[in-house]
């Protein structure tokens, strides 16, 4: 009965937010002239619009340079992550406290020339003790496809569900792999020099 | 509220959806005026859930007259002021930019690594998982500066942290966050491993367990059918390389006065090669499902 109560008082100032939320904004078809429409349109967008736009810009700013560092760091470059969660927590598991919920990962990116999408599952059960959190599914799409060593490394940690394995192995095989090309490329300017012109 | 005369011709559409808000809201107070009067639990109860019901609805509806406002003033913005309307299309760019920035950041603890820029450096958040479970994040708050200084961190005393800064600090940052994600990643696994064995497989073991903080010497002794007449088997586990969590030497011994029969001498060494190779607690879970079929070997 308690958290209902609390859910309706919640409504209820909600509710009132959002009348306020009515009165304060113009609406485009009260009776006034077309400048003094605009003009209280305009007043009410700049105070919040003009700041907040320099404060974003700034804000991007600092979080792009965190982006790039992270990426340089673990040499993984992650442009688009989602998640949804799910709360399958049943009557019965309330009544024990526990509490499980799904949650659902997808992120895509690259590492140098490879690219990846993953999708996978976390499960979080909490009880009185703890919390854990397992990965109960890991779907890994790699690009280019034919690499036989890839694909190896990809279907060991798909298997075992370790993200983090997944992550390393990717990053030290790329980078040997440049630095195989860069060694076979520095090879073959030598041949090259040596080798008389016929 | 604002009191509106539905008769006003241009105040119609505003009429229209305040009207019908006014009429939700009128229905909500008469509901509430009935609660009040004194009724059993189970009346008061469903009475709640019905009022719960129509403040979501009437909250829904409030919401959606304020996007379609909202949709509205743009549109006629548009109309009036065209720059003024491209500026904030460009603020709800930027907007859009920068919740999928914060995504991505979010994103990057899945690879082991993440972190925050701060005033003096940067934070670096170190996860760790063994396999596929979850486990501890340590952090590491580095200062910018000759030389390259660690300001704080949450590395537990018995990692060998000042000696990984020692080799790698100061000359590779990314080898030093990567050999610190190996040690912890393994302390880590080795420390879940261990207590899936005590928590999971308590009924198998005879004794405490023993171990030591950096979980890299275990020591228990434990039987495969509690119930029975045999001696327990002694296990001792020493992983001498510390970024694994598979151990390196491990001696299973038995504890009774008379020598082993062969088939449970073969036993013994088995479960030494099954310590070497397969994690602690699902060498145990293979024990526990034996130990039906072990029981009828013994008894023919």
């Amino acid at each position: 009965m308690d958290t209902e109560l609390a859910e309706v008082r919640a409504l209820q100032a909600e509710i009132a937010a959002l009348r306020r939320a009515c009165e304060d904004q113009p609406a485009p078809w009260e009776e006034k002239s077309g400048v003094q429409k605009s003009f209280q349109a305009i007043q009410q967008f700049s105070s919040e619009g003009w700041k907040s736009s320099k404060d974003l810009k700034s804000q991007l700013g600092h979080l792009e340079s965190e982006l790039s560092f992270l990426s340089t760091l673990t040499g993984i470059n992650i442009r688009n992550y989602s998640k949804q969660t799910e709360d399958l927590t049943g009557t019965e598991m309330t009544e024990k406290s526990i509490r499980k919920v799904l949650q659902r990962h997808r992120l895509s990116g690259n590492c140098h020339m490879v690219t990846f999408q993953l999708e996978f599952q976390i499960l979080e059960i909490q009880n009185k003790e703890r919390l854990s959190s397992a990965v109960t599914d890991l779907n890994i799409i790699m690009e280019p496809t034919e690499c036989s060593e890839l694909s190896e490394f990809v279907s060991r940690a798909e298997e075992r569900k370790d993200l983090f394995m997944f992550f390393r192995s990717l990053h030290f095989f790329v980078e040997w792999f440049e630095y195989r090309k860069r060694t076979f490329e520095h090879f073959k300017e030598e041949i090259q020099i040596e080798t008389p012109e016929f | 509220m604002e009191q509106t005369n539905p008769l006003r011709p241009d105040g119609e559409s505003k009429g229209g959806v305040l009207a019908h808000l006014e009429r939700l809201e009128t229905q909500m107070s008469k509901s509430c005026k009935q609660s009040e009067e004194p009724q059993s639990v189970q009346a008061q109860e469903g009475a709640l859930g019905t009022k719960i019901h129509k403040l979501r609805r009437l909250r829904d509806e409030l919401r959606a007259a304020v996007r379609h406002r909202q949709a509205s003033v743009k549109a006629s913005i548009a109309n009036v002021e065209p720059t003024l309307a491209v500026e904030m299309s460009e603020q709800e760019v930027l907007e859009e930019k920068l919740e999928n920035v914060k995504a991505v950041l979010q994103a990057y603890r899945f690879t082991g690594l993440s972190g925050k820029l701060t005033s003096r450096g940067v934070c670096v958040c170190i996860s760790t998982a063994f396999e596929g479970t979850l486990l501890d994040s340590y952090f590491v708050d580095l200062v910018i500066q000759k030389p390259l200084q660690i300001h704080h961190h949450s590395v537990p005393v018995f990692i060998p942290l000042e000696e990984i800064a020692a080799k790698y600090l100061q000359t590779n940052i990314q080898h030093f966050l990567f050999s610190l994600c190996e040690y912890l990643n393994a302390y880590s696994g080795r420390k879940y491993q261990a207590d899936r064995l005590q928590s999971d497989f308590a009924a198998l073991l005879t004794g405490p367990l023993q171990r030591n903080p950096l979980c890299n010497l275990l020591s228990f002794t434990y039987k495969l059918d509690p119930g029975g007449q045999s001696f327990p088997f002694c296990a001792r586990l020493l992983y001498k390389d510390l970024t694994a969590t598979l151990p390196t030497d491990v001696t299973v011994t038995y504890q009774g006065v008379e020598p082993l029969s062969t088939s449970w001498e073969e036993q013994r060494a088995s479960h030494e090669t099954l310590f070497c190779t397969k994690p602690l607690h699902q060498v145990f879970a293979s024990f526990a499902r034996k130990g039906e079929k072990l029981d009828m070997s013994l008894v023919s």
